[in-house]
């Protein structure tokens, strides 16, 4: 059960590692919440139910810890700038120019929202997790996940601007 | 547009809506361009946003986070430990009896079952990924081994090497092993170390 437990962890952590750049929007501060979130799951395992979806535990740990850093004033500084990082990784893996122009600009208008409109917007647009799950998630009723998606998607549309949206259309197409 | 009707939209592009609805938004879509030019910017987003994020999913973990795991595993041997080394004097003790009464046929069985063991350890080492645990009976109901790749790392001279974890059952005689192989050809390994856990 132990060793399933680390393998399970293991095959989970690229997935958290996306989640977490995504929302803090920096490389090393995404790494350090991954890292501190399964070290607080392999200290506390016994804890865990049966039937706990590990994923859905290791994301909610994960948005908690970093909520808990935004408190702090040093890390609230921080701020956009840091968002660049994660677009200027990211995008270096893209296929072309234009597909890496598209990305950054995406990865930057994700740093404009909130840190709430961006939650929902990676768990349900990034990584693909239902309303149910993303409800459970950010423990909220699965109506304000429906909201705070419409506000956050019209958040970024407004922040990419309606020309750009076009144009990553089609340099993703 | 209402927000109402933007969660629905938005719902149907996500997948959240059931058959009848979904019928029910495509009807809409077919006679109202703007329903239809916003669901088209909603699944563009979503695409968007997938692909931008991508790239981080398929990156090598940082070790610093391997380590995390690894160290818990380090933490799990050390509890068993003094159980390993009590299990592990055991089977030597057996060895060495059983050592003095084997005739040379059964020598020679034992050696083939070891080489055939030393492939399979080869073969994981060339083809498992970390952390992953392979398993493989060599004489079936009477010899299988597991092994476990633990860390891949390169040497200075370019040399591939890994560490492993080993169980070997040779007839309910359990022996835990941990090594260094170092690639030497395809799908060969030798081993650098190893030794009894």
């Amino acid at each position: 059960m132990r060793t399933d437990l680390t393998q399970q962890l293991i095959e989970l952590i690229p997935r958290m590692r996306r989640f977490a750049c995504g929302l803090s929007g920096e490389r090393d501060r995404g790494d350090e919440l991954v890292q501190a979130a399964c070290e607080r799951l392999l200290k506390h395992q016994h804890r865990l139910q049966p039937d706990t979806r590990l994923d859905s535990w290791l994301y909610r740990v994960i948005r908690n810890l970093h909520l808990d850093s935004l408190r702090s004033a040093s890390v609230q500084d921080r701020g956009v700038e840091q968002m660049r990082q994660v677009a200027d990784v990211s995008a270096r893996n893209a296929d072309s120019l234009e597909g890496e122009m598209a990305l950054h600009e995406i990865q930057r208008g994700m740093a404009a929202l909130s840190e709430e409109h961006r939650t929902v917007l990676m768990l349900v647009c990034v990584e693909g997790l239902s309303y149910r799950e993303t409800a459970d998630i950010l423990q909220v009723p699965m109506g304000t996940v429906t909201s705070r998606l419409v506000r956050a998607r019209k958040a970024l549309i407004e922040q990419l601007g309606e020309d750009s949206v076009k144009l990553e259309l089609e340099a993703l197409g | 547009m209402n927000d109402e009707k933007r969660g629905w939209l938005g719902a149907y592009v996500d997948g959240e809506l059931g058959a009848q609805e979904s019928q029910a938004v495509r009807n809409v879509l077919d006679t109202d361009h703007e329903t239809r030019s916003y669901v088209e910017k909603i699944r563009g987003l979503n695409e968007a946003l997938s692909s931008a994020y991508a790239p981080i999913a398929s990156e090598q973990i940082p070790l610093s986070i391997h380590g995390v795991v690894h160290r818990y595993r380090k933490s799990l041997v050390q509890r068993v430990l003094p159980f390993a080394l009590a299990a592990s004097l055991a089977v030597i003790a057996v060895l060495l009896i059983r050592q003095v009464a084997l005739d040379d046929q059964m020598q020679d069985q034992l050696a083939k079952i070891q080489a055939q063991m030393a492939l399979l350890r080869a073969q994981t080492l060339e083809n498992v990924p970390s952390g992953t645990v392979a398993s493989w009976s060599v004489v079936p109901g009477k010899a299988r081994i597991e092994v476990m790749p633990v860390r891949t790392y390169r040497t200075a001279d370019s040399r591939f090497c890994r560490e492993y974890e080993e169980r070997v059952d040779e007839g309910g005689i359990v022996e835990v092993r941990r090594g260094i192989a170092c690639r030497s050809g395809k799908a060969e390994w030798a081993d650098l170390r190893s030794g009894m856990m």
